[in-house]
């Protein structure tokens, strides 16, 4: 590093540490009220929930955190009126005297409401919940959010969500692949309860690792995401679950055209120590594939497996573990469905984790540590004897940090990891023929946030380094929210660098296997993201957000364009960047609710491959990627009506790039003086501009209707039917230019699902 | 208008993933000057991967000599490779001759459209041998030899230099030629000429282990130069397929694709003098037939009708 980069990052180190210091405060002269609050009725955590003590004129508040964990720090000694106030439970009300130096933990318990149970929807209990409340690329989704999109499965899934937002392109129905922002799939960080879930969208496009039943809350940064996260370029998924039933055992059982699940949750140590079991199957080669009368060759099933312990009133424990599976053929037809020789692509996640929570006894500290193994196989070839095969490992750990000090909390924390990456691929594959790599890394972030005022100020530094490359990255990055009355206005910026990337072939739409390898050009892929976004809250049933983003893309690995009928070449180095406005509009007024939005994003990446300049007559080619959706649409409505929950949601989206031909034809290779009576020559595939044409528009509207009958107050049946595709729209998923067929996505598709629950 | 292009886009649901083109044909071949008969793969472009089956193409190809307007139709064939595939390859009887340029036409009869391509055969370089200097040799062992060639007018490094090494077989009087390749060091003079510096003690150690030297006159040696047409440069310097598979790549066909270019064969020989071939231990042909060699090659020529090239062997 040169030694004038250096010094100016050690003076912006040492400037963000004196801004902590000077917000520090001398608490040893104040007191601290924090706690847990949660659910009395099965013990789960409560996110959201509002803390706010009144004394000596002053008012003080905080909200819980998805650990319910809240705490309010720096409150002059003193007397307090504690009010705690959750939509759809009891207020809790309480006076406390607090002693200078305290540091009361104050863990609470809150009943539902009564009155309220079974009518009441949550409304946005987090600042970022909530369709149109996108703050600097953030959005929070919980289980609610994602119930609402119609799909074939009573429980829903976060995937069918997340299709739902702008900026987020999806292969469809089939592939499992989502481009977020511009960004390729292996650029999403996607974690589960801290641990990396590399591959974890199921083939099928309504399905992935995560149903709407285990999961707490969900963060997503389309962007700008914190220094807290690093390792990828393009943005966070970070899945929360929650925690079994400590009261009770509960659990559930559904069926449904696409899956079939198991959920079962309990007490083993009553109060203090609960498991939560869930899994599930694919039963589409049995439902679905005979709904539409055509071959569906996809198997997939996840198992999900959580212990949460209360060890004390100031510490928690969780294990986690994730084990997914998914095989199938894209593009098969009923010639190649059932044949041993038609090529599949078959992936599995296994992941391991513990999380540990610590409120430290004298501090205003709240301590994480994260300890996980994950891994992914993948391979790609004939039945029982595939021709690629990648296989990676991490093991990670880290500790974070939180100082919370009056209006100013201090996140920091350290990490270290070592991924083994494997790869056989039989031949050339992106200029990967076989390889063993062990990479390991460390690295430390700091992250205030500063409050004046209105206004979060969020500067953060991560630092990253990977001794056995000699490289270390400086991350700087920025978040910023200020509200003002109804209006919020925010922003991110930030670097990020991805040393361990996925190489796939976005050229062929039917393969979705992945190598993950180091930066395989030597140049390690790099981003900045700038994002600014406007919120408004004009009346309490209408939110209104535009958010514009851009992404600046260095140092990429993208196939070569070959006029050879395969996708076994080189790679060329590329540059990108990705720009666009995302608008939603979200509506929540009596038994109705609904959003639409439209995202416009336009992504082009500048190749620099030798062969490039002879063939188009330029350097640099820049073309359109074959994610580049420019325009999409996404429209969703739920009414509630005697019972009924009726549920509607559109899709739309503009032509996604592919590469045209002018034809085919054979090459000989004149090297020299040649006898062409000799040489048959190869096939060629006579290309066009790379990703020149655009596909058909993709639209859909998908229905669903769904009626809950409660036996008692614990047992229910849930009786789900819907159409998926309603009005048939002949969507394409891809066609094979070599064979000139055409691949669509799923036709019409009726549903129908049963879940019988224990609560 | 956005929202409209969008709403009528909405409607389309089928998508053509082939573009329109007026280049109907690709066309891959290399004139030689070493033929009496020249031929050219002609590839029709299609839209399928795979070719249909195989039908004549109803077209008209054509070659001109651009510098006399001497023009030749060629004619189609069929021809199954040993992989199995078949396809075109026209071909005409042209002798080229050097420097003078020939445009290729193909055209489909009712067409307009002409696919075609030009190519210039190097001009012919002028050759000078320089006398060669033999130095010992006596009492058994090889002398020291050098000489040296120099060629004036080669206008692009040469795609391939050769040397060769004529023996006579005495047991049928045949020619055998030893063919050996030269890679050329500071291959240019500071007046542009190509100079060849032949190292013949080397080469005499090496056809040692080939030929009976002992028993096989030496009846000349010489220098073969291949030269392809100034447009027949890959991009790097490289023949790399995966570069030279790009379409418009190392192209020069209007209206279709591919290339046609052409290379010129220059050669000069001569016959060491014999006390020179007796220090590089060579048996000469007056050795053998007891007459000055050009009288041997005068008489061994008349017997054959014609100039023997010779019996081939390479050393690659």
């Amino acid at each position: 590093m040169p030694r004038a980069t250096f010094f100016r990052r050690a003076w912006l180190a040492g400037a963000v540490l004196g801004l902590m210091a000077y917000a520090a405060p001398a608490w040893g002269q104040s007191a601290t009220l924090r706690g847990f609050i949660k659910d009395a009725a099965d013990g789960q955590p409560l996110l959201g929930v509002n803390v706010a003590l009144t004394g000596g004129g002053e008012l003080y508040g905080n909200a819980t955190d998805t650990d319910g964990f809240f705490i309010i720090s720096r409150l002059p000694p003193g007397r307090y009126a504690v009010r705690v106030t959750y939509i759809g439970y009891e207020g809790y009300a309480d006076t406390l005297d607090l002693a200078p130096g305290q540091f009361l933990t104050y863990n609470l318990e809150l009943s539902g409401s009564q009155a309220e149970l079974g009518e009441v929807v949550v409304e946005s209990e987090r600042e970022t919940a909530g369709a149109a409340s996108v703050t600097a690329g953030l959005q929070t989704v919980r289980p609610e959010d994602i119930k609402l999109v119609p799909a074939p499965d009573v429980s829903g899934d976060l995937v069918t969500y997340l299709q739902t937002l702008p900026g987020v392109v999806s292969t469809g129905d089939q592939g499992g692949q989502l481009f977020i922002r511009g960004g390729e799939p292996t650029q999403n960080l996607v974690l589960l309860d801290g641990m990396l879930v590399y591959q974890p969208f199921h083939l099928v496009g309504f399905y992935s690792a995560f149903p709407a039943d285990v999961i707490s809350s969900t963060d997503v940064y389309a962007g700008g995401f914190g220094a807290r996260y690093g390792g990828r370029l393009s943005s966070v998924i970070d899945v929360a679950t929650r925690n079994g039933n400590k009261r009770r055992f509960a659990g559930a059982v559904s069926v449904a055209p696409f899956v079939s699940a198991a959920r079962l949750e309990g007490p083993i140590v009553p109060n203090h120590v609960s498991l939560l079991v869930s899994g599930r199957t694919s039963v589409i080669e049995q439902g679905a594939a005979k709904l539409v009368d055509a071959p569906l060759p996809y198997a997939f099933d996840d198992q999900f497996a959580k212990i949460h312990a209360n060890l004390s009133e100031t510490s928690q424990l969780s294990i986690s573990a994730l084990r997914t599976y998914d095989r199938g053929t894209l593009g098969a037809d009923e010639t190649t469905a059932d044949n041993d020789e038609t090529d599949q692509v078959v992936w599995n996640n296994r992941a391991i984790g513990g999380r540990f929570i610590l409120l430290p006894t004298k501090l205003p500290v709240l301590a994480e540590i994260l300890f996980s193994f994950s891994s992914v196989e993948n391979t790609f070839g004939p039945r029982g004897s595939p021709t690629r095969s990648s296989a990676t490992q991490q093991y990670h750990m880290n500790a974070n940090m939180t100082y919370y000090l009056g209006q100013t909390d201090v996140n920091w924390g350290l990490y270290l990891r070592t991924s083994t990456l494997e790869s056989e691929l039989g031949g050339f594959f992106q200029n990967v023929q076989s390889d063993r790599e062990f990479i390991t890394e460390g690295g430390a972030y700091l992250e205030p946030v500063f409050t004046v005022g209105t206004l979060r100020i969020q500067p953060g530094v991560l630092a990253q380094t990977f001794p056995s490359k000699s490289r270390s990255f400086f991350e700087p990055r920025l978040r910023l929210i200020w509200d003002l009355g109804i209006h919020r206005l925010s922003g991110a910026w930030g670097l990020y660098h991805q040393e361990i990337v996925g190489l796939s072939d976005r050229r062929d739409a039917g393969d979705v296997f992945t190598a993950w390898t180091s930066s395989p050009l030597g140049q390690v892929p790099e981003a900045m993201h700038v994002i600014a976004g406007y919120q408004v809250h004009p009346t309490p049933w209408l939110d209104f957000a535009v958010e514009g983003f851009y992404k600046r893309l260095s140092n990429l690995s993208v196939a070569e364009f070959t006029a050879f009928p395969r996708f076994t070449t080189r790679l060329q180095p590329a540059d990108g960047r990705v720009f666009g406005v995302d608008v939603r509009l979200e509506l929540s007024r009596g038994s109705f609710y609904g959003f639409i939005n439209y995202g416009f994003s336009k992504v082009s990446y500048d190749a620099r491959q030798e062969a490039i300049q002879f063939w188009f007559g330029r350097l640099a080619q820049r073309y359109a990627p074959p994610h580049d959706r420019q325009h999409q649409v996404n429209a969703l409505g739920s009414l509630r009506f005697f019972g009924f929950v009726l549920n509607a949601r559109w899709q739309f989206g503009s032509g996604l790039p592919f590469s045209q031909a002018l034809g085919f034809d054979e090459f000989v290779l004149l090297a020299g003086p040649t006898d062409v009576l000799e040489q048959p020559g190869r096939t060629r595939v006579l290309y066009g501009q790379p990703y020149d044409g655009r596909l058909p528009t993709y639209h859909r509207l998908d229905l669903s209707l769904e009626r809950e009958w409660a036996f008692s107050r614990y047992a229910a049946a849930t009786f789900q039917a819907g159409v998926i595709n309603t009005y048939d729209r002949t969507n394409l998923f891809y066609i094979d230019l070599f064979t000139l067929r055409r691949l669509n996505q799923l036709p019409l598709i009726p549903s129908f699902g049963l879940k019988l629950e224990l609560k | 208008m956005l929202a409209l292009a969008l709403l009528l886009g909405a409607c389309v649901e089928t998508v053509d993933p082939i573009l329109e083109s007026d280049r109907d044909f690709t066309l891959f071949g290399t004139l030689d000057m070493a033929r009496d008969t020249q031929y050219v793969r002609v590839i029709p472009i299609r839209e399928t991967l795979l070719p249909g089956p195989a039908a004549p193409l109803d077209v008209v190809f054509t070659s001109e000599d651009l510098e006399t307007g001497v023009r030749t139709v060629w004619r189609d064939s069929m021809v199954t490779f040993g992989n199995g595939a078949s396809g075109h390859v026209f071909y005409a009887p042209l002798r080229l001759r050097a420097g003078h340029t020939y445009r290729i036409e193909l055209q489909p009869n009712g067409s307009d459209v002409v696919t075609s391509a030009e190519t210039t055969v190097p001009p012919a370089p002028r050759p000078t041998v320089a006398p060669e200097t033999v130095t010992g040799g006596v009492g058994g062992a090889i002398g020291r030899g050098q000489q040296q060639i120099r060629w004036e007018g080669v206008l692009q490094q040469p795609f391939r230099i050769e040397l060769w090494y004529r023996f006579l077989i005495t047991e049928n009087s045949d020619f055998r030629d030893i063919r050996m390749p030269y890679v050329p060091t500071n291959a240019y003079t500071p007046d542009g000429r190509l100079q060849i510096d032949l190292d013949l003690t080397k080469d005499r150690l090496t056809l040692d282990t080939l030929v009976v030297v002992d028993e096989a006159p030496l009846a000349g040696l010489g220098v073969s130069l291949t030269i392809l047409d100034a447009a027949f440069v890959p991009p790097g310097g490289r023949f790399d397929p995966e570069v030279l598979v790009q379409p418009g790549t190392l192209s020069n066909v209007d209206n279709g694709l591919g290339f046609v270019g052409s290379v010129g064969r220059f050669s000069v020989e001569w016959l060491l003098a014999d006390e020179s071939a007796h220090r590089l231990r060579y048996l000469t042909l007056e050795d053998v037939f007891g007459v000055p060699a050009p009288k041997v090659l005068a008489r061994l020529h008349r017997e054959a009708r014609s100039p023997r090239p010779g019996h081939h062997s390479s050393l690659q």
